[in-house]
């Protein structure tokens, strides 16, 4: 079983356009020539230029250790660049702005902290990052208790472990479920603020091929029923494809952004999907983009499948 | 025998073998009582003196548990104000560590000087001898806090006492339990030591002060029966201490998970 568009030969961009929820061109995130050198000298990332727009499922795929984390903390406000700027939904009067480490003029980087900023960004880490001493209710509830949101508390938290199928397992504690079950946790934790925007580091790396499958197929639902805007890291070219509207090729440190490629498949894929002939060439496709990277220095390529 | 109970007739089958032995060798050598009594003098001697003995021991606890209270609260305290400024820490740490090597049988006669209630003094002794590792734990523990789960606490904007309460103290928690568990046992020799520096005023009646007075009587049977009574408050504090930890970590912490299983 595949997607409509499964055996045509339209325009890989075109067939997107048609397939994927529909996309305002409102920005999400806007990174403006963010490098990132950390005090010991390591220069994590060369200036990067990234926008990603609301409705996208953008995947930022690299090797391991070409900064895709790095510039994930920078987004969530977790680490400040040292150049260049970082700023959430730009458009939005509510957007926050701090001068980069750099101090120079005009930079901005985007302000976690702030009740109005934190509904506009969830981030799921690498690993699930639950409190072992707490419930996984009290875990999903976390972000609302810490806002001071107890209000509706009980019921969003509720919402957000049916999303995630984890209602049955509201009172159990971190170390009784399994580790996909305890991702799909850390995933309700950050659905739980109704975030804007939802940034993923490789959450599934550390899972079995089987559930990490599966978690792939939910965290694709999710988006496309919640009208999420997310931003997911991988270093896994099959996951990036089955799950992105668009894939951003990193190459090895210092990271830079070497290409792009738009994934025009359409919503809902299926497994089927995963062992087509298309899923293949679009791997094909970014395998040797990654190579490329690997081997040579170059600038941004716009590319698509054919 | 399931895993459990093993726990608890593993040792006590070792114990009653060493009495059983004990028993059997002062028999054999015909050991006189004054130099080594048999476990069943002992056990006589107790029942004997018991109302001097338990009142001794009720001393003494009062001073171990005062000791350890206090040194659980100022050792909190302590810690932190170490994680809030780093500065502090290097600035007063040495000096806690020179609270610890200091022995507290040099110091304890200057404290029984200067402080004039007999029973504060004593406590301080203890005290002394207690703090270091709630100290030197606590703040290990409020240190050692998952930095993922920080990461977390930081991009939902916690605040600083959000932090500390929801996630570095129990994150502490571990840490400080062990630390409780060597003080429970600190406290007590603290305790005994200071009374025996008192004791030889004639100033208390602990336990410590019944053991050098059996001693100068040549009492051994009364001395040993004091003896065994601080080992099994030794035991006693011990086994609290792990209850509290056990009640306060069983459902996540791996070192109480083995208990449940």
């Amino acid at each position: 079983m595949s997607g409509p568009g499964t055996g045509q030969r339209e325009p890989a961009l075109l067939r997107a356009a048609e397939a994927e929820p529909a996309r305002a061109s409102v920005v999400a995130v806007d990174v403006r020539g963010a490098s990132k050198t950390y005090p010991n000298g390591v220069h994590a990332l060369a200036p990067i230029d990234l926008e990603v727009c609301a409705g996208d499922f953008a995947t930022v795929l690299g090797p391991s250790g070409c900064g895709k984390s790095t510039l994930l903390r920078m987004i969530g406000g977790l680490s400040t660049p040292t150049a260049g700027s970082v700023v959430l939904w730009p458009q939005s009067p509510t957007e926050a702005t701090m001068p980069s480490a750099a101090g120079e003029g005009g930079h901005r980087v985007h302000i976690a902290a702030g009740r109005r900023a934190k509904t506009e960004l969830a981030f799921v880490f690498q690993s699930p990052t639950l409190m072992p001493w707490a419930s996984v209710e009290r875990n999903v509830r976390l972000p609302l208790d810490l806002a001071g949101e107890a209000d509706d508390g009980a019921l969003r938290v509720e919402a957000a472990l049916r999303l995630v199928a984890l209602s049955d397992f509201a009172r159990v504690y971190p170390r009784e479920l399994s580790g996909g079950m305890q991702m799909r946790a850390s995933i309700a934790r950050a659905l739980v603020t109704e975030p804007r925007l939802l940034v993923m580091d490789e959450p599934f790396g550390a899972l079995d091929e089987i559930t990490r499958s599966r978690l792939d197929r939910d965290i694709r639902e999710l988006w496309a029923r919640r009208s999420l805007t997310v931003l997911f890291v991988t270093h896994s070219i099959y996951e990036a494809v089955y799950l992105s509207t668009r894939v951003l090729v990193m190459s090895a440190r210092p990271g830079r952004i070497i290409g792009e490629l738009a994934i025009g498949e359409p919503h809902p894929r299926t497994d089927a999907f995963r062992v087509s002939e298309r899923y293949a060439r679009w791997c094909k496709q970014l395998s040797e983009m990654l190579a490329a990277g690997s081997d040579e220095a170059g600038g941004t390529r716009p590319l698509s499948a054919s | 025998m399931s895993g459990r109970s093993a726990r608890f007739v593993a040792p006590a089958a070792v114990g009653v073998a060493f009495v059983l032995l004990w028993e059997a060798l002062v028999k054999a050598f015909d050991v006189p009582f004054y130099l080594v009594p048999s476990p069943l003098q002992v056990l006589s001697t107790l029942v004997q003196d018991a109302p001097l003995l338990l009142s001794s021991l009720l001393v003494t606890l009062r001073i171990t548990a005062l000791a350890l209270l206090l040194a659980v609260v100022l050792g909190v305290a302590v810690a932190f104000l170490f994680v809030q400024n780093r500065v502090l820490e290097t600035s007063l740490f040495p000096y806690v560590v020179l609270l610890q090597v200091t022995p507290i049988v040099a110091i304890a006669p200057l404290i029984i000087i200067w402080v004039k209630d007999p029973l504060a003094a004593l406590v301080i002794c203890a005290t002394i001898v207690a703090i270091f590792p709630v100290i030197s734990n606590t703040t290990l523990g409020l240190r050692s806090v998952d930095p993922g789960l920080a990461d977390v606490f930081r991009l939902y904007g916690a605040q600083r006492w959000q932090t500390l309460i929801r996630l570095r103290i129990p994150s502490a928690l571990p840490y400080f339990f062990a630390g409780l568990r060597v003080s429970g046992g600190l406290a007590l020799i603290g305790a005994v030591v200071a009374e025996f520096v008192a004791g030889t005023g004639g100033t208390a009646s602990g336990l410590a002060y019944q053991i050098l007075q059996a001693g100068l009587q040549l009492n051994i049977p009364r001395l040993f029966a004091a003896l065994l009574l601080i080992t099994l408050a030794g035991v006693a504090i011990f086994l609290l201490v792990s209850l509290a930890a056990h009640l306060a970590l069983r459902h996540w912490h791996e070192s109480e998970l083995s208990l449940e299983r």
